[in-house]
């Protein structure tokens, strides 16, 4: 990254809030960059200034001190028109506009160029236009907010966002509502977008899966430490996200990326090998029951997990010299914890 | 698209008819019958040869139609506003208490004028006692909106939002009650009157002021389209999008507080109609596009106000009820509609 300008850059900034008397500081000392082309993913637990930081980087609330630049230009000195033409917004609040069509909605990302009436015009319909293909919101422009599933709508407003034409796009838990399909989806297309329009776009966001698959760069928030920044896979080495949400009970797995519910675990003696996939699920399925594996020199379940000549599952456990065939991982569970106990 | 666009053009053209064929109908019909021959020669021609139906035509109906059309667009725009702004369903100038703003103004002349400042006396003053009038509603009207303003900034809640409205309509009523109580009998009997809503006491001259205030209104009305319609996505949005809300809300009060101010001045309190038009336009055009909204309100607003007025004069009979009343009438089933209609008021705003 050296060598390049960053779109928007921080030095030293705080933020918190401050009232007349009282000054809550929330984070300090901030030097951020963000980088044209980037997908950067601000994770942190609820409470840790996640969306102060967004609220302060968009200009909607003052920083306690420090400054924000956008485009070379301190923040400050930006007039609200001049900031829309570098900046957009995609926010939690639940719109209740049943009314406008997306369309409509659409094109009201067109209102910092617009002139007195806010009629389109051509320059202004081909940005519109293009941020609807980006999006695949063609099929949605006839129908009216109120009709959108929870995804569209977040689609449309991403649409809106870059008929804004801006450099930098923020987006404050743009997932938060979404199923799980829509989620990926979201994310999916904004890493593709960062990567196409060559904008810089942040988002907070609870999805740590999803932010270690799709983001450029973390930022993580920890309340009452220094925020972390980083490519995902140097923040998993180094241990930064470990020590950000390790909470009792829930352990980050370093190997896979996951977390995992830590349990009162049992051992057993259990040699498990066999099919790939299906050694995997019975793993989780073990880590799950609290079923820890031990590997120890006379295995007392030795479990060969195979597919028989019809492509079925199947699970052979040789348990006191005897040869078992299970077909699910139910029963498998099933058999080892009857077995157990019965010593 | 297309199909849309056809369908919101077809209605608001046959609303547009309809309109024409009302104005035509309430100078017809009145308390005098005139034969339609007739007041179709004095409105074209200008000439009759019973001089007693030239005048009732000229210098009462067609000025009284014409207040009407006047306050139907002022009212219904400003209600308009107003649910935009506070991003309220239930906001409009006589619920949240402008209109009894714009009555506190109206009485300060009336009442503490002294004797000699009743209506009539204002009337003979011409231009410059109107302008004193609606200079004072307005002002009346723009105190009671910026203190709504001010609450609604801390009130999320609609209903608690329209309580506190009410409430304050209640204290500015009361405020002109206990002027009335200390006032002369002959000052009181031209208030109660003024309460109850007319549009026929607005003379040519005075038609002149209003219409040219009422236009001023609409004008900052519909340059503000665009900033009313950034503002239906929220505050936040509106301001990412480069919009400056403190001068979009100024322009949207000064706006509204010479519409419900000049029209409350001369007609009175005319309750419902601002409430109720925008509900009826906006689901009958299926948009909340304010750059259609704004026109079409225009029309429904003139359309059911004039509607109102051949009401009110209860044609066949040579009796004629307050204007206030039949709104009223017409007007508050719908809120009854709005309100059933949307279970839920603090997300429905549509």
């Amino acid at each position: 990254m050296k060598g390049l300008q960053p779109v928007l850059e921080t030095t030293g900034l705080s933020i918190g809030y401050r009232s007349k008397k009282v000054e809550k500081v929330i984070a300090t000392q901030l030097d951020l960059n963000l980088y044209a082309g980037q997908l950067v993913c601000l994770l942190g637990a609820n409470g840790s200034g996640k969306s102060t930081l967004m609220r302060t980087l968009a200009g909607l609330q003052p920083a306690l001190s420090g400054e924000v630049m956008l485009d070379n230009q301190p923040l400050t000195a930006l007039k609200p028109q001049g900031l829309a033409t570098k900046l957009s917004l995609v926010l939690t609040e639940r719109l209740e506009t049943g009314n406008l069509t997306a369309a409509e909605v659409i094109a009201l990302g067109r209102t910092p160029y617009t002139g007195w009436l806010g009629k389109l015009s051509e320059k202004d319909q081909e940005k519109v236009n293009e941020a609807i293909a980006f999006t695949g919101t063609d099929q949605l422009l006839d129908r009216h907010m109120n009709q959108l599933s929870d995804g569209e709508r977040q689609k449309v407003m991403l649409a809106r966002a870059l008929a804004q034409d801006t450099g930098v796009i923020m987006l404050d838990e743009p997932t938060a509502h979404l199923d799980l399909p829509s989620r990926i989806e979201l994310m999916k297309l904004l890493h593709y977008l960062a990567d196409e329009t060559q904008k810089a776009i942040l988002l907070s966001t609870h999805e740590l899966d999803l932010a270690l698959q799709t983001a450029d760069q973390l930022w993580l928030m920890e309340p009452g430490k220094p925020l972390v920044t980083g490519v995902p896979e140097d923040l998993i080495l180094n241990g930064s996200f470990e020590s950000a949400f390790n909470k009792n009970g829930i352990l980050f797995d370093a190997l896979s990326g996951g977390f995992v519910i830590e349990r009162q675990a049992q051992s057993y003696l259990i040699d498990l090998s066999g099919n790939e996939k299906q050694v995997l699920w019975t793993k989780k399925a073990f880590q799950r029951q609290g079923i820890r594996i031990e590997k120890g020199e006379r295995a007392r379940f030795k479990i060969n997990a195979l597919k028989d000549q019809l492509g079925a599952n199947i699970w052979e456990v040789i348990f006191e010299n005897r040869l078992i065939k299970l077909h699910s991982i139910a029963e498998l569970l099933h058999f080892i914890k009857l077995n157990n106990e019965k010593k | 698209m297309t199909a849309r666009a056809n369908r919101q053009g077809l209605l608001l053209t046959g609303l547009g008819i309809l309109t024409v064929a009302l104005f035509a109908l309430d100078i017809m019909l009145g308390s005098v019958a005139i034969p339609f021959k007739e007041v179709f020669n004095i409105v074209v021609f200008q000439k009759s040869e019973n001089t007693a139906w030239l005048f009732i035509v000229e210098k009462i109906r067609i000025p009284k139609a014409i207040t009407a059309v006047l306050a139907g667009c002022g009212l219904s725009v400003s209600g308009l506003q107003m649910q935009t702004l506070f991003r309220n369903p239930l906001a409009g100038p006589s619920e949240l208490g402008i209109t009894a703003g714009a009555g506190l103004g109206v009485a300060s002349v009336m009442l503490a004028g002294g004797s000699s400042a009743g209506m009539y006396a204002i009337r003979e003053l011409g231009i410059s006692g109107s302008w004193l009038v609606i200079l004072m509603a307005s002002l009346g009207s723009a105190l009671v909106l910026s203190l709504i303003l001010l609450i609604a900034g801390r009130v999320k809640d609609n209903v608690v939002l329209l309580i506190v409205g009410v409430m304050i309509g209640t204290i500015t009523l009361s405020v002109i009650s206990i002027w009335q109580y200390i006032s002369q009998p002959e000052q009181l009997q031209e208030y109660i009157m003024w309460t109850f809503g007319s549009l026929g006491g607005v003379t040519q001259y005075h038609l002149f002021a209003l219409a040219a205030v009422v236009l001023f209104g609409l004008g900052i009305a519909f340059i503000s389209s665009k900033s009313l319609n950034a503002l239906l996505l929220g505050e936040n949005y509106a301001r990412s999008m480069g919009l400056s809300i403190s001068r979009t809300r100024l322009l949207i009060m000064i706006s509204t507080s010479l519409l419900t101010g000049s029209i409350t001045a001369f007609c009175g309190p005319i309750g419902f109609i601002g409430i109720a038009i925008p509900h009826l336009t906006r689901s009958l055009l299926k948009t909340s596009n304010h750059r259609i909204l704004i026109p079409a309100t225009c029309l429904t607003g003139t359309l059911l106000m004039l509607f109102c007025d051949i009401v009110a004069q209860l044609p066949g009979t040579e009796s004629v009820i307050p204007i206030n009343v039949v709104t009223s009438f017409l007007g508050a089933p719908v809120v009854i509609w709005v309100i059933l209609r949307s279970n839920n008021l603090r997300s429905s705003f549509s």
